[in-house]
């Protein structure tokens, strides 16, 4: 039941379909920011101030600059980052199933976190303990998915899931002697909330999303051509190996970043690239810098839903992607049959 | 007063112990034989200010306060007892917190002949209702009389006496990092009222609601009562903290954020009517006097312990 | 490693010694003494092949001879001892890219994971005349669509691969090799699901290549295909050349019978001049014995 693609561009038509996507989805950012700081818990009139004159309250004035200016702008870095890394690892792992969480980076990442938290590191350690956590199970997945040189995509993935696994049962045996308060604040990390980074964080995240993004794309052909095969891709002249380990390390750096900031948000990095692809097509010239905008914009929007939903409870941001994307997904994959996901080679 | 975390750190982990008995006949627990566990430090508070400190045998992971608790044998985490300890140390009477988790744990522990009493402490009512049913368990009833009285006259002085002055808008802040705060249905919130304030977590979801801090910015409370105590680094007394960064907050710019010792306030029991007067103090000093430095540090140890 | 495994041979028990013609011009593609390992098993051994321009040269041989082994050795994806040249320059100081330019590759059984169209996926023979982040230009489109047409599948253009039959997918992938525009073409038994008359055209289109100057290298199972269009024939049997040569001389009775351990009758056919090759039935079998005592 999935159309017929009418028009898939190549050559210069893509390259103007290029520009126009990336214009088009970036007004939806704007738009997408412009709305998220208007709204929160508390209410702020920030059109009327701006477009009519008056003063803001210090409170307001607060409200605006020190907590939601910031949380949106990480909340979309962060949507970024969690859509190319789940573009880069569905292109790597050559399936449209795969999320940045499958292969590891984030088990390494939450435990980093979670033990921070229990030791009673407060402020940027839980983060910084998070991003360590994360390069460390980087550096041990990649050598263990090497062997002679060459990085297997299948133990890859086994490797990936296992340390997973390991970290989720170390996480649960933390949870299990930890103390009522501790154990809320483990479970809170772990549900992702984002916060209301300084300006270096923030400078930080959004160069990092631009620059991976950037450094992807320039695999993008690569990509396309991968999709036949590793060897198939050899063939056409593609440096395959250096292309599985760029594509596993930029991943990864992307989610570590992430889940270190932010704890475990789910389904920005499988939704995002899954309905960009079935909007534009499966050309990664096309889906990268589109994952980055689109990613950015759906996290600006969910957090906005989990800072109002409830107000003035706070919902943890991972559970609002969740709600979301789950039915959203069944929803994709229904109607897609068994179609657009392509066949795993 | 231990911190647990050092524990933790040091990988506790859960014991199984080698039992012993394989299985306690039933016994019909007497009162004056009772060999008390506690769970729950609101219930141990009760048990030794009710003066039946001497009956207990094991307590819970966390409950070593009041000091005489200190060097028992522990027995599991909240609402989980470890049943074999349990059979092996001869307890009689379980003193627990209430919760579904652990109900069918409890009915499991009545056939062993332990006989289970699960307290709700998470409001006033409750709170109240727990000290006399702990008085009848123990067979001190008329002790737990005369101390509910002097809770609730206490208590009901202070209402009083608040009711007089006009009301504060209060924060009491339990966590960071996600900010969280008392809300409706803790004995906080209940608290705050009946000391003269208006919790501005009023209209929050649940007892302990993960609150906005653009809430908080917006509803300008006049007293911040900081009770979260995962921030290395927190002031004890009556400091600004965590909350200078919002100089413009009625709390911080007229010097009524207080650092009080999570132990002070958070555990409702037989201290019930010390931390009103406490809380009046913090909200409404005009009316009930300022507080002393010790006040804002953990509890002392109750007056007469065995 | 390979090395040493290819030392610890016996001489080769093979029917007809390969022979290198006298005064050939440089070839296309050199393979000496080629020897492929998959961990400690030795999937070739001691390979000659060459490749002159203009020639189909078929690789014939039961199931697990290496045909398609030394077809990837060939393409640079499977490491190989001994020495590989293509178009006069050693493999192994070749890029990626540069080697992608001089050889195309069509696979046996082509799967994709991604709904690229077929336009999309016969683009991709462009890749290694692309450089970097660049978009494909104006011509090349025009390359990839007349591949396309060559192959008789134009109207497959904008299809999603997915949907395609698998004898579709193989004349796409094909065209994608067209469209790499490369003098050395490698192909896997690319015929394999295709009707009858696709098997015509493919080929056809094969020894129009093969006329204008390209080489082609052939993995074939079809041996009348083979004495068709091959010009010479290298015959592999359990990882060894056991013959190679002009079709005819390698295409006989005894090389066949001996390598597919089956009767295989060779005949010539009067009117086609052809050569037909047939497997004997064993009531053909008996047929022949009392034809000819």
């Amino acid at each position: 039941m999935k159309a017929m693609p009418s028009s898939r561009p190549l050559g210069r038509p893509l390259a103007r379909r290029l520009t126009l996507v990336t214009l088009g989805l970036g007004v939806l950012l704007a738009l997408a920011i412009a709305f998220a700081v208007s709204f929160g818990a508390a209410e702020v009139p920030l059109w009327q101030r701006l477009l009519l004159g008056g003063v803001w309250s210090e409170a307001q004035r607060a409200i605006l600059f020190a907590l939601r200016v910031p949380r949106v702008l990480t909340a979309a870095a962060l949507g970024g980052l969690l859509g190319v890394a789940g573009v880069a690892f569905q292109a790597l792992l050559r399936n449209p199933l795969a999320d940045p969480y499958v292969l590891g980076v984030s088990g390494g990442a939450s435990l980093g976190g979670v033990i921070a938290l229990l030791a009673g590191v407060a402020g940027l350690g839980v983060p910084l303990a998070a991003f360590v956590g994360a390069l460390a199970s980087l550096v041990a997945i990649e050598r263990m998915a090497t062997s002679g040189g060459r990085l297997t995509v299948f133990t890859l993935l086994l490797t990936g899931a296992i340390f997973n696994a390991f970290s989720a049962a170390l996480i649960y045996f933390l949870q299990s002697v930890a103390s009522r308060e501790e154990l809320s604040a483990i479970v809170f990390y772990l549900m992702g909330r984002v916060p209301s980074s300084g300006p270096v964080t923030l400078v930080m995240l959004w160069a990092a999303g631009v620059a991976i993004t950037v450094a992807l794309f320039a695999s993008a052909r690569d990509f396309n051509a991968l999709t036949g095969g590793e060897e198939g891709a050899q063939q056409l002249g593609v440096d395959v190996e250096r292309l599985k380990r760029r594509t596993f390390v930029l991943g990864s750096l992307a989610t570590a970043l992430a889940v270190a900031t932010a704890g475990l948000i789910g389904f920005v990095g499988l939704v995002v690239p899954h309905l960009l692809r079935r909007l534009l097509g499966p050309d990664h010239r096309l889906l990268l810098p589109a994952a980055f905008l689109g990613g950015a914009t759906f996290l600006v929007l969910a957090d906005v839903a989990a800072r109002t939903l409830a107000a003035p409870t706070e919902l943890p941001v991972g559970v609002v992607t969740a709600l979301l994307g789950g039915p959203f997904f069944l929803l994709l994959l229904r109607r897609s049959g068994a179609m657009s996901g392509g066949g795993h080679g | 007063m231990p911190r647990r975390r050092t524990a933790l750190l040091l990988g506790l982990a859960l014991a199984a112990g080698v039992c012993g008995a394989c299985g306690a006949p039933s016994r019909t627990p007497s009162v004056a034989r009772a060999r008390l566990a506690v769970m729950a430090p609101a219930a141990a508070e009760t048990l030794v200010e009710l003066g039946v400190a001497d009956r207990i045998v094991a307590v819970g992971d966390f409950v070593d306060w009041p000091p005489v608790l200190a060097g028992l044998p522990k027995i599991g985490a909240y609402d989980a007892p470890n049943a074999e300890r349990l059979v092996e140390l001869g307890v009689s009477h379980l003193f627990t917190t209430a919760s579904e988790a652990g109900r069918g744990d409890y009915a499991r522990m009545g056939g062993l002949g332990i006989r289970v009493v699960a307290l709700d402490t998470s409001t006033f009512a409750g709170t109240l209702a727990a000290i006399a049913e702990t008085g009848r368990e123990v067979g001190r009833e008329a002790e737990a009389r005369a101390l509910l009285e002097r809770i609730e006259s206490r208590l009901a002085a202070v209402g009083e006496r608040a009711a007089t002055a006009p009301r504060r808008r209060v924060l009491v802040a339990v966590g960071y990092d996600p900010l969280f705060a008392a809300g409706p249905g803790s004995h906080l919130d209940e608290l705050v009222t009946l000391a003269g304030g208006e919790n501005v977590a009023r209209d929050a979801a649940s007892p302990y609601p993960m609150l906005a801090l653009e809430t908080v910015l917006e509803r300008a409370p006049q007293v911040i009562v900081d009770s979260a105590d995962n921030r290395p680094g927190n002031p004890r007394g009556l400091a600004a903290g965590f909350w200078r960064q919002w100089p413009f907050l009625p709390a911080v710019s007229e010097g009524r954020v207080a650092f009080v010792d999570p132990w002070r306030l958070l555990v409702p029991g037989p201290r019930l009517a010390d931390m009103a007067e406490l809380m009046a103090k913090l909200i409404q000093p005009e009316l009930f006097g300022q507080p002393r430095p010790e006040d804002f540090g953990p509890p002392q140890a109750p007056e007469g312990a065995p | 490693m390979v090395e040493a495994a290819a030392q610890g041979l016996e001489g080769s028990q093979g029917v007809e010694r390969p022979e290198r013609p006298e005064g050939a011009e440089r070839a296309l593609l050199e393979a000496r003494d080629l020897a492929v390992a998959y961990g400690s098993r030795l999937a070739l051994a001691g390979v000659d092949l060459e490749l002159q321009a203009g020639s189909i040269v078929g690789l014939l041989g039961p199931n697990g001879a290496g045909k398609s082994t030394l077809v990837r050795a060939l393409s640079g994806v499977a490491a190989f001892a001994g020495s590989v040249t293509v178009t006069g320059d050693d493999l192994r100081a070749l890029s990626r890219k540069e080697l992608a330019r001089r050889v195309a590759v069509v696979p046996q059984e082509p799967r994709f994971d991604f709904p690229f169209t077929a336009l999309e996926v016969v683009v991709m023979g462009r890749h290694p005349h692309l450089a970097g982040l660049a978009f494909e230009s104006a011509a090349d489109l025009a390359i990839a669509h007349q591949a396309l047409a060559r192959c008789g599948a134009s109207h497959l253009a904008l299809r999603p691969i997915d949907q395609l039959s698998s004898g579709e997918r193989q004349r796409i992938v094909f065209a994608r090799a067209l469209a790499q525009q490369a003098p050395i073409l490698l192909l896997d038994e690319p015929a394999s699901f295709l009707d009858l008359r696709y098997q015509v055209e493919l080929f056809d289109r094969v020894r129009e290549l093969a006329d204008g100057g390209t080489g082609v290298v052939a993995v074939l199972h079809d041996l009348n295909l083979a004495a068709e269009y091959c010009d010479r024939i290298v015959l592999l049997q359990a990882g060894r050349v056991v013959a190679s040569g002009p079709t005819a001389e390698v295409l006989t009775y005894k090389n066949l019978t001996a390598v597919y351990e089956t009767e295989i009758y060779v005949d010539l056919n009067d009117i086609t001049g052809a050569l037909v090759v047939t497997p004997l039935s064993t009531r053909a079998r008996r047929r022949l014995r009392q034809q000819s005592p």
